[in-house]
């Protein structure tokens, strides 16, 4: 497997994720690290893909949940939730920002010719193996919010 | 009388006819006197009687021995002499007496012929009143005597009775000691059978119990492994979540190798390599725990079924111990029962010799029954010859006629007299009111010189079965009867021996006394009648 984010031939490193019945791919250049869930604090108010505030690395880190944000059905009860931290927004003002996932599977190259055009921070679809998979693009992600 | 004016021829006369008439008195007195002995000493009346007779002996004895002198020797009235011989042959004490005292009879031989016929009248009346009471006694000896018989046929019948219902009840008894007997046996086998059942169902109690001990053992046994099962899935936890920690951490590792670039590239691989053995870790605890699972099943299943035994196996212990109590419970009632038949038959048996001794007590008590039965029948034999006998006295001194209303010779005259003179429309009143006043009497009538009955008094009712009526009696020719014919012969009031009765069928005896018309010829018979058995009423 080739990791490399610059290798066109084969496509760039992208960590899949499950959000209810959908998996979703995260450029791993965009991803900080991959924690278990951390403890979230909702905030009154906000909107619903926002699941609240949590610490981490002694900073406030808002968490967004995945699922909602798709808009994807609720799957399995997870097993092992995690929070995978990643940059979002342009890249002069990127922020951290708390992906609320029902479990991290893995780490693949996905060709960036195989993706099928999607809209605003989702990027397209691209089929890995047999699993269809959505590719986010997490530098348009602030847009939409 | 004037005894100096006899000449010696006259008074040798005399002399001789006193020797004569005391030697005549001497004779009568002596068969008088043995017959009353004769009768004494078979009735066994009284003797004394018979020495009064020889008293009198003596006396006549005396008359006849004395020797003649010129004073005694007296004149004696021939006439005079044989009329007091003839009454006294014919047994008429006051005829006679009567005579002693007519003319022609020296004034110490008429006294003494008056003494002697006074002291017979005397005896005679004495002999009859102790006849009376021995009949009287005979006849209280006589009814004795039958209720005893009768008393012993009934004790004899009892005592065949109770000697039947008691060899019967013996039977019985018997009976009953062999079914009781049979009872104890079968009690005593059931008793038995009850403790070996008790033995094994104890077994059988012990045996369950035992196989609730184990199910007890493996129930605690099956929570251990359940205990450890959970253990394990705890440890399963763990290393599930450490597999996924690895997951993660080799993801990390992965990002962390991609930023670096181609430097990462080794431990990329490295992440990846850890990723599959975190991924195979997850695999494995995944089948571990499904196998876990299945087996944490099984264990619930054996705990629910050692549950599900154990209650099983209580209630099965349960139902033994009620059996237990009640195959014990059988067994005490079989070993009472058991005990009572035997009691039971015990006493039956004892019941039996007891029954048997009083059966043959009973049947010693039936032949002194029969033994005194015997002895009765020789006593109403007895008693039997004495009323005969008694009887036989009762006819000898009413034989001899003297001056008492018991003398029935006497009685009859007198009737008579009264009777004699009275028109026939009278006859029955008359005769009527002096057999009322007569109780000894049983039947007086008053018949023709042809024998047919013109007056008729009875104690009891004439007719019966088969006997003629009153007036049949009264319409009949009685003139062939004994009494009839004997008043008729002698002409005077005459006893007859016992006869049967036509009135009634009786036996009895009769005093008839003719009556002499104005002509001296035969006018009527008057008859007193007494029954056999009513003699010595007064």
């Amino acid at each position: 497997m080739d990791l490399s984010q610059s290798t066109p031939a084969l496509g760039r490193s992208h960590l899949l994720v499950r959000a209810g019945e959908q998996v979703c791919a995260l450029p791993v250049a965009a991803v900080r690290r991959v924690v278990r869930a951390l403890s979230v604090h909702p905030l009154p108010g906000a909107r619903p893909e926002l699941a609240g505030l949590a610490e981490f690395a002694g900073e406030a880190l808002a968490v967004l949940d995945l699922s909602r944000l798709l808009g994807a059905p609720l799957g399995p009860h997870p097993a092992f939730p995690v929070t995978v931290v990643v940059w979002a927004g342009p890249l002069e003002r990127r922020e951290a920002v708390g992906l609320a996932a029902d479990e991290a599977l893995e780490v693949v190259l996905i060709d960036d010719a195989a993706v099928v055009p999607g809209a605003g921070f989702l990027r397209g679809d691209a089929m890995v193996g047999a699993r269809l998979v959505r590719v986010l693009d997490l530098e348009r992600l602030g847009e939409d919010a | 009388m004037n005894d100096g004016a006899r000449d010696p021829r006259a008074r040798t006369m005399s002399a001789r006819r006193a020797r004569a008439l005391g030697l005549a008195l001497l004779a009568a007195l002596g068969v008088l006197g043995a017959g009353l002995l004769a009768l004494a000493a078979r009735a066994g009346a009284p003797v004394w009687p018979a020495g009064a007779f020889a008293a009198l002996a003596v006396v006549a004895l005396a008359l006849s021995a004395r020797r003649p002198s010129p004073a005694a020797a007296r004149p004696l009235a021939f006439g005079a002499e044989s009329a007091i011989l003839a009454e006294l042959r014919r047994g008429d004490l006051v005829r006679a007496a009567a005579a002693s005292r007519g003319e022609g009879l020296p004034a110490e031989l008429a006294a003494a012929v008056a003494g002697a016929t006074a002291a017979l009248a005397r005896v005679a009346d004495e002999v009859r009143e102790a006849n009376v009471a021995t009949a009287s006694t005979a006849d209280g000896v006589a009814r004795i005597t039958a209720d005893l018989a009768s008393g012993s046929a009934e004790l004899s019948a009892s005592v065949v009775e109770i000697t039947a219902a008691m060899e019967e009840l013996a039977r019985t008894a018997a009976e009953i000691a062999g079914r009781a007997a049979t009872q104890a046996e079968l009690a005593a086998r059931a008793e038995g059978r009850g403790v070996t059942g008790a033995s094994a169902l104890a077994d059988a109690v012990s045996g369950v119990a035992e196989v609730k001990a184990r199910i007890g053992a493996i129930a605690a046994r099956t929570d251990a492994l359940g205990a450890r099962t959970k253990e394990i899935g705890r440890v399963l936890d763990l290393i599930e979540e450490i597999a996924q920690e690895t997951h993660v951490l080799s993801l990390n590792a992965a990002i962390e190798a991609a930023a670096a670039g181609e430097g990462g590239r080794r431990i990329a691989v490295v992440a990846e390599e850890v990723r599959h053995l975190a991924s195979r870790s997850r695999d494995s605890v995944a089948s571990v725990r499904a196998l876990l699972d299945e087996f944490a099943g099984a264990i619930r299943g054996t705990v629910v079924a050692t549950e599900e035994g154990s209650k099983e196996t209580e209630r099965v212990l349960e139902r033994a111990r009620r059996a237990a109590a009640a195959i014990g419970d059988l067994r005490e009632v079989a070993s009472e029962t058991a005990e009572r038949a035997r009691r039971i038959s015990g006493a039956t048996r004892e019941q039996n010799v007891a029954s048997d001794e009083v059966v043959a007590t009973l049947r010693d008590v039936g032949r002194v029954v029969q033994r005194a039965s015997q002895a009765l029948e020789g006593l109403d034999g007895t008693a039997a010859r004495i009323e005969r006998q008694v009887l036989s006295l009762e006819l000898l001194t009413q034989g001899l006629r003297r001056d008492s209303p018991r003398s029935l010779k006497h009685l009859s005259e007198e009737w008579a007299a009264q009777l004699r003179d009275l028109p026939h429309q009278e006859l029955q009143r008359e005769l009527d009111r002096l057999f009322a006043a007569s109780p000894s009497l049983d039947c007086a009538y008053f018949v023709d010189a042809k024998g047919y009955t013109l007056a008729l008094s009875a104690r009891r009712p004439v007719a019966g079965p088969g006997l003629p009526s009153e007036a049949e009696v009264l319409g009949r020719d009685l003139s062939g009867r004994p009494w009839f014919t004997a008043a008729a012969r002698s002409g005077r009031a005459c006893l007859t021996s016992p006869y049967a009765s036509v009135l009634g069928g009786r036996v009895c005896w009769s005093v008839a006394v003719p009556i002499a018309g104005p002509d001296g010829a035969l006018a009527g018979v008057l008859g007193l009648d007494v029954e056999a058995h009513g003699w010595t009423r007064t």
